[in-house]
Formats: structure tokens, C-alpha cells, sequence
């Protein structure tokens, strides 16, 4: 049960309910950093810190004992109503696809994958850019690529044919992936805001690792968020995936809760 | 925050998002051959057929026998495996055909629809399904996704095809549950010289040790008795994963080397009578008789691939005629080396209508 429970928080962290991206304070989507000195956390959300104003880390810290990342985001112009950056993203997922190779429950892979397991690095590196329009209307396109590094000579393991993973898991077998995002955040009423996020991924087309390659999947996030202060602010929504898998296509829903704290 | 997570998972779990629960009483899913062979009723007779196919793992030792460690096969794996079930099925060339344990689209057993593939490769023409454990994802020993079940296959039409749920385990905690096998009647009929067979296909908890499956047989006699009252034929089997009355052993089998409670399907003892009402009131495929005279020519199945048959957990029943009944187990009975081919032998058994039949 333990184990499980590690995994979802794993599953989560990686970007499930992530990617809630930073303006200023509780930042849902936009292309702005945190501000200089701000600590930002969630349950599922990764804990952002402000470096500079322009300059802002990140990293999921339960996750760093089974897979180290690192996030680095830069704001290079913030003009008017235009704000642009770009963020880039390091871990070491060997010891968690180690972790999740095994026997019983939390075995989303089968104990016989760990020796195929490479050593490698998974990097991600994003350009996005926002528009405000006004309070109640940000829109930020975002384009992603996904760069994996294996060190070892890849062997085969089996993929994690599940949505919400598949796509996100694609690069450990050696596929460059990338997303177009297009996220919209704005205010409803009061402290009530609210988030709307669309996503494609693909295959990049290069298989310098002989991958199998990826199928598309689309995503699509709308969150109700209730910042309460700037100390707390609660998430409630759904995500809603439509992926194509080495078994055929499949749509799913799931419901996303979160807290988050800053200070 | 412990806490949190938990009402999370709940919340989760509570939308069903893995999609692993079915309602009561559902439709069935329906298949046909891509080629449809022509069929005529000249025969007064009709073959009836039932395996158990381990979705194509053959001999494979996965790691819920505790032989091997093995999860997931690869496409030409299971490709070869349902080549050589389809030769034993054409062999026999039933005309309807019992599957237990047919995967149609689990990344165990590659992908591959193994009801499709039965359909296409044999003269079967027409196929019903129905789900015994489906999951999107079981995160579990590195299952994945799975979509494994019962059918039944015929040359003539089926009708009316539907999933009966059977009672689940009590004894696991909700999580398990929810990732667990469902267990089901898959109920079909055809209409064979103008009146109907009633087709029940049925494969009972092998691991339960808290009465689930002594409640999953008692449905199912439940459901041929009703057809019974109306005088209609049936036909009712499968892997009900006990063994016969008159059986000299009941525990302690030499092939049952799991030491997991989990996994555990070597104790019959509590079985004992559970089938008593099928043999008095119904037509077995294998009589009480032959059985008693010699136990082990009517043996089924056994985990280890090195060994040889030594339990019979595989059944036909019929309110109408049964005659020829024979379980497949080797060259000298049976025509075929069936332990390569699954963990279970294939049973087949000659009908045909009793004058009381409507």
C-alpha cells in the first residue's frame, strides 16, 4: 500500500497536475515567473522558488529521492501585455523505472524490465508566451520537446501503456517527444479563478535509439482555483485524455484536487 | 497529508477511472469471422467443445504459477500458441466451442484478439464475449492493461448474449478488489433445428477461499434450472476450478509449489458436494461412472508443464443427450500432445436433442 501510494504521488508530480506554471503569485499557466524570494508548493505541484524576478527553480521534492529534477524557467521579456520564457528540465528516471519494475502491487512494470533499465537522463525544454488580454483572459501558447539521453546501449523494456504515463514515459524508450500547449487562465469572480488547458504530443520522428515510436494524445485540464490568500489556494477540476496506444485509441477522465501553500 | 492523498485515490477510484467495473446484467460483446463458412443442420448432432486456452500462453511459466517469472509475451509468441490451439479446434471442428481465458486486447498477451483470431482461423463463424477482468491499467507485477474473458463460439448465429455478474471475493481490501477478476455466466442461445440451446459458459474463482466460488456455482445452477422448467435444452460448463465428486484427491497436489495464500488452488476439501445437484439432475459430458472407475483419464489440467494432467476442473452439462464425451490429453486420448498447448485440456462431447426439449 506504502508503495503505492508512492507511486501515485510520483504519477501526480509528473506533470499529471503539474506544469501549474507561476505568474507573479499562483501562477496557473502564463509565461511570468515567481517573484523574487516567493516559496510556492502544492501536494501534487512541484515547489518553485523565486531566484530573481526574472529567474525561477523548481523541483517535486518527494520525488527527488527516487528521480533528482531540477527546473530552471527564465523570463526573457515581460512588455506591456507580452510576457516570454522559456523552462528546462532535468531528472534521472533510471532508479524510478528500477523502482517500478518489480512483483506486487505498484509493479507498473514487470520485475523481468529492471535489467533492461539504461542508464540515462531525461531533459525537457519549453518556450512559452503569454498575452493579457486583461484579468479575466491570458492566453499562452507552448511548445515543448522532450530530449532523452541514454548512456548504455538501449534494450527493450515494456512500455507503460497507460494514459496520462504513455506519452510522459515515451522518452525513456528513446522517442523525442513534443507538445503544443495552449493554456487560458483568467479571473471568474472574487478569488474564484479558473484554468483551461489544451495539449498534443507526438513523436519527433528521430529514433536514434531504434524506439518504437509514440502514438498522439491529447489532453485537455480545466481547473477551479480558489486562491485564498497568498499563503493558499485549493485546485478542483478534470483532465480529460484522449490517447493513442500501441492497443488502439481510448478516452478517459480523471478528477484533479490539490492544496497549495506559498510563503 | 496522508489523509489527503487518500481522499484523492477515493476520489479516483470512485469515478472508476481504470474502468474495471461492469453492471449486473450487461450485454455481451459480439464477433464474427471474417469469412463466414456455410453451415447446414443435416447432422442430428451437434460437437460441443470447451478449453480453457491460457490466453495463448501455452507453456509458458508465468509468475502466478510460481514457475517462472514471466509476464508478458511477445506478438509471435502468442501468434504461435493460437496457430497451434486453431489446429487442435479445426481438428475437432466443433460446432460450438467454450473459451476460457481468451484475452482480447491485454498487453500480456500482446494485443492480440484471441476470440477474433479463433473466429478467422477455425470454422467458427460467430462469437460472444464477455469481460472477466478489464482494467486500462493493473498496477500490478507489471500487468497493464487487460481485457481477458469467457466466450462462447458457434457456426450457427448467437442471440440474446449477456454477461450474468457473479459474486466477487469478500476477503480482499477494496483496492484489490477494484484491480480483481469479475467473475461471470456468459449466456447465449442458438436456434438449432428450430428450437433453442440455451449456452452457458461459465469460469469460476480459482483462489477463493471464503465461499465465492461455492456462490458462483450455485448461480449458475440457479440459471439452468429456470431454462430447465421451461423445457428448453441448455448447455452449461467450463472451468468451474473444482474438482468432481468421487475424486480420491482432494488436496495436496504435486504441481501447486505457490506458497502466496494468494495463489493457492490446491484444497478442494471445501468443494466437497458442491456438484452433486449438476450430476443427479443433468446430463455431465463425462459420467460420475467413468470417472469413478478411473480418476485420472479425465484429468484436465496441471501447472507444470514437465508433469501430466492430475485434476479435472473443466465441465459440460446438458438437459438434453451427451454422448462421446472425452477429454483431450494426449496422442493415445485425444489424437493430439494438448500439455503444450495449455495448462488446461480441451473436452468435447457429442449432443443432440432429448424428446422433451422444446
Amino acid at each position: 500500500m506504502k508503495s503505492l501510494i508512492l507511486i501515485l504521488i510520483v504519477l501526480f508530480s509528473l506533470k499529471i497536475v503539474g506544469n501549474q506554471k507561476t505568474t507573479t503569485i499562483w501562477n496557473t499557466g502564463q509565461a511570468d515567473t515567481i517573484e523574487k524570494g516567493r516559496f510556492e508548493v502544492g501536494i501534487f505541484q512541484p515547489l518553485k522558488y523565486g531566484f530573481t524576478n526574472s529567474i525561477e527553480f523548481s523541483t517535486y521534492p518527494l520525488v527527488n529521492f527516487i528521480m533528482p529534477n531540477f527546473s530552471i524557467k527564465k523570463n526573457y521579456l515581460k512588455k506591456y501585455k507580452w510576457s516570454l520564457s522559456s523552462e528546462h528540465f532535468i531528472s534521472y528516471p533510471t532508479l524510478l523505472l528500477k523502482l517500478i519494475s518489480k512483483k506486487g502491487v505498484g509493479g507498473l512494470l514487470p520485475s523481468t524490465a529492471k535489467e533492461n533499465i539504461p542508464q540515462q537522463i531525461y531533459t525537457e525544454h519549453s518556450i512559452m508566451f503569454s498575452y493579457n488580454l486583461s484579468k479575466y483572459f491570458i492566453i499562452t501558447p507552448k511548445i515543448s520537446v522532450s530530449i532523452p539521453i541514454i548512456f548504455n546501449s538501449y534494450k527493450k523494456f515494456p512500455t507503460i501503456d497507460m494514459f496520462l504515463l504513455y506519452p510522459r514515459t515515451a522518452p525513456f524508450h528513446g522517442d523525442f517527444v513534443y507538445t503544443l500547449s495552449l493554456d487560458i487562465d483568467g479571473l471568474i469572480w472574487n478569488k474564484l479563478y479558473y484554468s483551461i488547458d489544451l495539449d498534443y504530443y507526438n513523436n519527433l520522428a528521430i529514433n536514434i535509439y531504434n524506439s518504437e515510436g509514440i502514438g498522439s494524445s491529447y489532453e485537455h485540464k480545466f481547473m477551479l482555483i480558489w486562491k485564498n490568500s497568498k499563503t493558499f489556494s485549493i485546485y478542483a477540476g478534470y483532465k480529460l485524455i484522449y490517447g493513442n496506444y500501441p492497443y488502439g485509441s481510448q478516452l478517459n477522465i480523471v478528477p484533479l484536487v490539490d492544496l497549495a501553500w506559498g510563503f | 497529508m496522508k489523509k489527503l492523498i487518500f481522499l484523492t485515490m477515493i476520489l479516483m477510484l470512485s469515478c472508476d477511472p481504470f474502468h474495471t467495473e461492469f453492471n449486473d446484467n450487461e450485454s455481451a460483446r459480439y464477433r464474427e469471422a471474417k469469412e463466414i463458412t456455410e453451415t447446414t443442420e443435416n447432422s442430428s448432432e451437434l460437437k460441443i467443445m470447451n478449453w480453457n486456452i491460457k490466453f495463448g500462453g501455452a507453456r509458458i511459466d508465468f509468475f502466478f504459477d510460481c514457475y517462472g517469472d514471466r509476464v508478458i509475451m511477445t506478438k509471435d509468441e502468442v501468434n504461435s500458441n493460437m496457430k497451434k490451439l486453431a489446429e487442435k479446434i479445426n481438428k475437432e471442428n466443433p460446432d460450438i466451442l467454450f473459451v476460457q481465458e481468451a484475452d482480447i486486447n491485454s498487453k500480456r498477451a500482446a494485443y492480440v484478439d484471441q476470440v477474433q483470431y479463433l473466429l478467422d482461423h477455425t470454422k467458427l463463424n460467430y462469437g460472444v464475449y464477455a469481460s472477466q477482468w478489464k482494467a486500462d491499467y493493473v498496477p500490478s507485477d507489471g500487468i497493464g492493461k487487460v481485457d481477458t474473458g469467457n466466450a462462447i463460439l458457434s457456426k450457427y448465429p448467437l442471440k440474446d448474449a449477456k454477461r450474468i455478474a457473479l459474486p466477487l471475493m469478500s476477503s480482499q481490501d477494496s483496492l484489490t478488489k477494484y484491480f480483481y477478476l469479475r467473475r461471470n455466466i456468459l449466456s447465449s442461445y442458438i436456434t438449432w433445428k428450430n428450437k433453442k440451446i440455451h449456452l452457458l459458459a461459465i469460469h469460476t474463482s480459482a483462489y477463493s477461499q471464503d465461499g465465492t466460488k461455492l456462490k458462483q456455482i450455485k448461480i449458475l445452477k440457479e440459471k439452468i434450472d429456470e431454462i430447465n422448467k421451461n423445457s428448453e435444452a441448455f448447455i452449461a460448463g467450463g472451468d468451474l476450478n473444482t474438482i468432481p465428486p468421487k475424486s480420491e484427491k482432494l488436496k495436496n497436489f504435486p504441481d501447486s509449489i505457490c506458497t502466496d495464500e494468494d495463489f493457492q488452488a490446491d484444497d478442494y476439501s471445501a468443494d466437497l458436494g458442491i456438484l452433486d445437484d449438476f450430476y443427479t439432475d443433468y446430463t455431465p459430458a463425462i459420467s460420475l461412472n467413468d470417472y469413478e472407475a478411473d480418476n485420472s483419464k479425465y484429468f484436465s489440467h496441471t501447472t507444470n508443464k514437465n508433469g501430466f494432467w492430475n485434476r479435472k476442473l473443466d465441465y459440460l452439462f446438458t438437459n438434453a443427450k451427451f454422448k462421446n464425451g472425452l477429454i483431450h490429453q494426449n496422442i493415445e486420448r485425444g489424437g493430439t500432445e494438448t500439455m503444450r498447448l495449455s495448462d488446461h485440456a480441451p473436452l468435447t462431447v457429442t449432443f443432440s436433442f432429448n424428446e422433451g426439449n422444446k
